[in-house]
């Protein structure tokens, strides 16, 4: 076991984690620990855009932005964050910029800006052109834009290094973080990093879901590691389906493509979304979209011999627009499905996408152990993080400047933090935790297979809590992940080495997809209400009286060593809108 | 509202209803130091749809097979870069291959890429391939007042380097590059291609020092035209011509219009409309359009090779990676 | 560590291979070439008896792989400072080695009867 001492670990070499250490290295000694390679952070497949009130294009201002992520957010959006979010995009992008995007611009040189789901000017009077984009590669430029950054400023990286657990430590009665332990993929080795303070921008948790958008490596780790601990997580049961991925694969086609004009039909052609959202059309809020896709399914109106799709036309548009504004996304429908966008329309159906739920912050990124204590030198950014600035559904484009706006406020306020306190005394035997479960994967001699519960679970997710939720399906999840927990318990790997053992990892991964299966679906069971991601067929309105409020979901341990899920509420914090109805 | 009649999606659709699996063997070159130094070749059988990706095979055996079976991998659909191996002898990206395509009904080879010490299986130490990249600056050098808002561009200027922004650094490239198999000093095509990405950017003022660094023995005078990368590039980017560019640019020294200028505020409109007044070269800071730019001058350039040591390789990040 | 299974490299990779063989061939002739003509400062007789050895059909079937070799080094040669120098030539590569070949095919073609029309002579008879 080796021991580091830093004054600053970022978890997550994503947008979020590369924005903090651009931020946190300039001011104190950081370290940046990853499970990948910087630039193969998900970050990069983001496709559409970076929300930002320039008013390049057309009139636009912050607080029409601020507007619509609170409305897109179905009102449990914490509105001074969506504030913060919509004030500080223009200074995000345009930092971004100077340091080296290469937005696409207009013909005055300015960045250029489309339109995006949910995007309104005027407080949804008419779809605004807010999103600053690079083709349909965004996420791809910034990841690359801020890793050249990092490079720049020397930002230290390790590599391949799994952050499997978070050191808390109480002192003068207030629980402190201490550091992380880490497990070194190409060695096998412990590490354990004393640092004065941690911020995690590890990402989301797609992987529990078959049908998703997300990479493999999105796993949960970091909101996984908080919660064992005893930190709560906070509006797990909300999960955005992004109604555009390709049929069967879950591979995203941004919402970009229908930014520039692309349209859903059924099988009889029809534009379908005139019917469920008369002003925004194709361009609603995503939750609205796929529920409008999956309606549209029930009632016998998919396609394909199963009928279980609908079509992106893009077969209107210009050849010339598509390559330029839309390439990547042409070139994944000729590669994995063999058609031509531009004259074949592209099967697609809904792909869990992104995780509006997370680690609960206040606005400078500090972890919440409650509804208001703080934990002193902890932090969290990004996708991983619930500010809460998505609420029950996050805008396209809100993503890409969430992780600028709050890795930059988490990175200075972390830095500010290090340079202002000491060391926490590390525990004893800090690594135990890890080395216990490492050891015990690798040495077990159980039946289960990690990649049969691994595809039970998604199977099941899938099923039961995916757009159209019920109690009963709710229920048979909850049934379902209880039982898969049991039999983890006998789960074995075939790999028992030391060196780049992804087997091991991938069982560990497995343990904390269970775990955050567990709680989104108690706590979706427990929301009787429909808001946002989360649509109950039972509960099908939104109950403002009762459910305008975030849930915060903590692990119990129970006398027996049994572990459950705890829930508790946090209200919402508003500052400008009262609740109103969601029309797009 | 055209409803779309029986076109190759509906097709696609039947197909994919009505979709075969196949038996497929791959063959994966297998390295374990814990169990041995030498690498052999394994033989997998496997049932799989041949619309499938590469990725998905090796998934298929890893998880049903043979658990120790080790490769790297993240997005499965071809932006992140982890999966670069050497399929049926060509570097390729696992998840961008689908099985039909490389005829499955022979063994399909699968090891890693070469020129890279292996570490595990298909997993090699990428290191030095990330040195390369941090040894050519890789990142926007301006000087002066940053400008209050965005710095200007025109579409023209942001499409002259759009083919080398694509590069999402899986080493497809410089891994199947001979010259790079032959000696790992050489930068390869990967870095080259993203300090052309720099140098061409109208907005970078350290082109100068750019092309001073590939201006080296290891650099971009290497490159024997091979086009081993433009064909390996899963991005389509046209690497062996954005060598070509960098080397062009080192003998005439021409390689941005708008050095050394920058705007704040509405844009002249000569500059960005192309207007006549643009074709014409009255107005100096034009577009591209115009080729009489002024070269730099060979004082300052020949000033910035002796700087940098006639070949210095400087390093910027520390990144302590697994190997 | 043994490398595994050779590149499939395509058009560009194998005119590299074949440039760079013939360049070396090229070169040992050269060597050869400079040493023999060089005995005519060792005296005329000399340079005779050596240059009378090279009278043979085997050595005529040498000659026609070196007019080969120069012929495609020569044609690739400007392939090469046309793919260096011109800017649509890494674009164009493919088709300008298609060209190579097809012209070197019929030069050698033409200088069938040229360089190995005596030797089938002798061989053969008129």
């Amino acid at each position: 076991m080796k021991i580091h001492k830093y004054d600053t670990v970022i978890v997550g070499a994503g947008g979020a984690g590369m924005r903090a250490a651009i931020e946190s290295t300039k001011r104190s000694r950081t370290a940046v620990l990853t499970k990948l390679y910087p630039t193969r952070s998900h970050t990069g497949a983001a496709q559409g855009g970076m929300a930002a009130a320039l008013a390049n294009v057309e009139e636009d201002n912050w607080e029409w932005h601020t507007f619509d992520t609170v409305k897109g957010g179905d009102y449990l959006v914490d509105q001074d964050a969506a504030e913060i979010l919509a004030k500080e995009a223009i200074d995000a992008v345009l930092d971004l910029e100077k340091m080296g995007l290469p937005f696409n611009r207009t013909p005055d040189g300015t960045i250029d800006q489309r339109r995006f789901g949910g995007h309104s000017r005027n407080h949804g009077e008419a779809p605004v052109r807010r999103s600053c984009y690079a083709a349909d590669r965004t996420g791809h430029m910034i990841l690359q834009t801020l890793y050249q950054n990092c490079v720049k400023e020397g930002v230290e990286f390790f590599n391949e290094f799994y952050v499997l657990d978070q050191l808390l430590v109480e002192e003068d009665g207030v629980k402190k973080s201490a550091g992380v332990v880490a497990y070194e993929l190409a060695t096998g080795e412990i590490h354990v990093f004393q640092a004065k303070s941690v911020i995690y921008a590890s990402g989301g948790t797609g992987k529990f879901f078959k049908v998703t958008s997300n990479a493999h490596t999105l796993t949960g780790d970091g909101q996984a590691a908080c919660y064992r601990r005893g930190l709560p997580l906070e509006d797990m049961e909300f999960f955005q389906f992004h109604p555009t991925g390709i049929w069967r694969m879950g591979i995203l086609l941004t919402e970009g493509a229908r930014g520039e004009g692309g349209i859903l039909r059924n099988k009889d052609g029809e534009r379908f979304m005139e019917k469920y959202a008369p002003v925004m059309k194709d361009l609603a809020s995503r939750d609205v979209v796929s529920r409008s896709i999956y309606t549209e399914i029930r009632e016998g109106r998919g396609c394909g011999p199963a009928g279980d799709h609908v079509y992106l036309d893009l077969t209107h548009l210009p050849p010339e627009q598509l390559d330029a504004k839309l390439p990547d996304i042409t070139e994944f429908a000729r590669t994995y499905l063999g058609i031509e966008p531009y004259t074949d329309p592209i099967p697609i159906q809904p792909t869990a996408h992104y995780a509006m739920g997370g680690i609960p912050t206040n606005v400078e990124g500090e972890v919440l152990a409650d509804n208001t204590t703080v934990v002193p030198g902890l932090y969290a950014a990004g996708e991983v993080a619930c500010v809460s600035v998505h609420g029950a559904n996050r805008l396209g484009t809100n993503s890409l400047l969430d992780i600028n706006v709050f890795g930059k406020r988490s990175g200075i306020a972390a830095a500010k933090y290090a340079q202002e306190n000491d060391y926490v005394e590390l525990p004893e035997n800090p690594a135990q935790q890890v080395v216990d479960l490492v050891e015990h994967l690798r040495n077990s001699t159980g039946k289960e297979r990690v990649a049969d519960l691994r595809l039970e679970l998604q199977e099941t997710m899938d099923a039961c809590v995916m757009v159209f939720r019920t109690e009963q399906t709710i229920k048979t999840a909850v049934e379902k992940i209880a039982e898969l927990r049991e039999r983890y318990k006998n789960v074995s790997v075939q790999d028992k080495g030391k060196r780049f053992n992804t087997d091991l990892l991938e069982a560990i991964e497995l343990g904390n997809l269970l775990d955050l299966a567990e709680v989104m679906a108690v706590s979706a069971l427990a929301r009787k209400e429909s808001r946002g991601g989360h649509y109950r067929e039972d509960y099908p309105n939104r109950d403002d009286v009762n459910f305008m409020r975030h849930t915060m979901a903590y692990r119990e341990v129970g006398a027996d060593g049994s572990d459950s899920v705890r829930l508790d509420y946090k209200p919402v914090v508003t500052t400008r809108y009262q609740p109103m109805e969601r029309k797009y | 509202m055209a409803t779309p009649t029986l076109s190759k999606t509906d097709k696609m659709e039947e197909a994919a209803a009505a979709s075969p699996y196949i038996t497929v063997t791959f063959r994966i070159r297998r390295f374990n130091p814990e169990i041995s130094d030498e690498a052999q070749w394994q033989d997998f059988q496997i049932e799989i749809d041949p619309k499938e990706r590469v990725l998905d095979g090796l998934h298929k055996i890893k998880w049903d097979l043979d658990g120790t079976l080790t490769f790297r991998r993240s997005c499965a659909h071809g932006i992140c870069g982890s999966d670069a191996m050497r399929i049926n002898g060509k570097n390729r990206l696992a998840c961008k291959t689908l099985i039909k395509d490389i005829n499955p009904e022979k063994p399909i080879t699968v090891e890693a890429i070469k020129g890279l010490t292996v570490m595990k299986d298909l997993v090699v130490d990428m290191e030095p391939f990330f040195q390369a990249y941090r040894d050519v600056m890789p990142f926007l050098v301006t000087k002066g007042n940053e400008p209050t808002r965005e710095r200007l561009q025109s579409a023209e200027d942001r499409e002259r380097f759009d083919d080398t922004t694509k590069c999402i650094l899986c080493a497809a490239c410089t891994s199947s590059c001979p010259v790079f198999w032959n000696d790992g000093q050489y930068f390869g095509p990967a870095a080259i291609v993203n300090a052309h990405r720099f140098i061409f950017d109208s907005r970078d003022e350290a082109g100068e020092q750019r092309l001073e660094i590939l201006n080296d023995k290891d650099g971009v005078w290497r490159c024997r035209t091979t086009f081993n990368c433009t064909d390996a590039c899963p991005r389509g980017i046209e690497v062996t011509k954005a060598i070509q560019e960098v080397k062009r640019a080192l003998i005439t020294r021409r390689f941005c219009p708008l050095r050394g200028r920058r705007y704040e505020g509405p844009a002249p409109e000569c500059v960005f409309r192309g207007g006549a007044l643009a074709r014409s070269g009255e107005h100096a800071p034009s577009v591209i359009a115009d080729r009489r730019r002024s070269p730099l001058h060979a004082g300052r350039a020949g000033r910035a090779r002796r700087r940098m040591g006639g070949g210095t390789r400087p390093g910027f990040a520390v990144e302590r990676s697994s190997a | 560590m043994p490398a595994g299974t050779l590149y499939r490299g395509r058009e560009g990779m194998w005119s590299w291979v074949a440039h760079r063989v013939t360049g070396v061939l090229i070169f040992f002739f050269l060597f050869v070439h400079v040493l023999d003509t060089a005995l005519v400062r060792v005296s005329p007789e000399a340079y005779d008896d050596v240059v009378a050895t090279y009278k043979t059909p085997i050595v005529a079937l040498l000659e026609y792989g070196l007019v080969a070799a120069i012929l495609f080094h020569a044609l690739n040669g400007l392939r090469v400072i046309a793919v260096d120098f011109w800017s649509k030539g890494p674009r164009l590569q493919k088709q300008m080695l298609w060209g190579v070949v097809i012209v070197w095919i019929i030069l050698m073609i033409g200088a069938l009867y040229p360089v190995l029309g005596h030797a089938a002579a002798e061989l053969f008879g008129k």
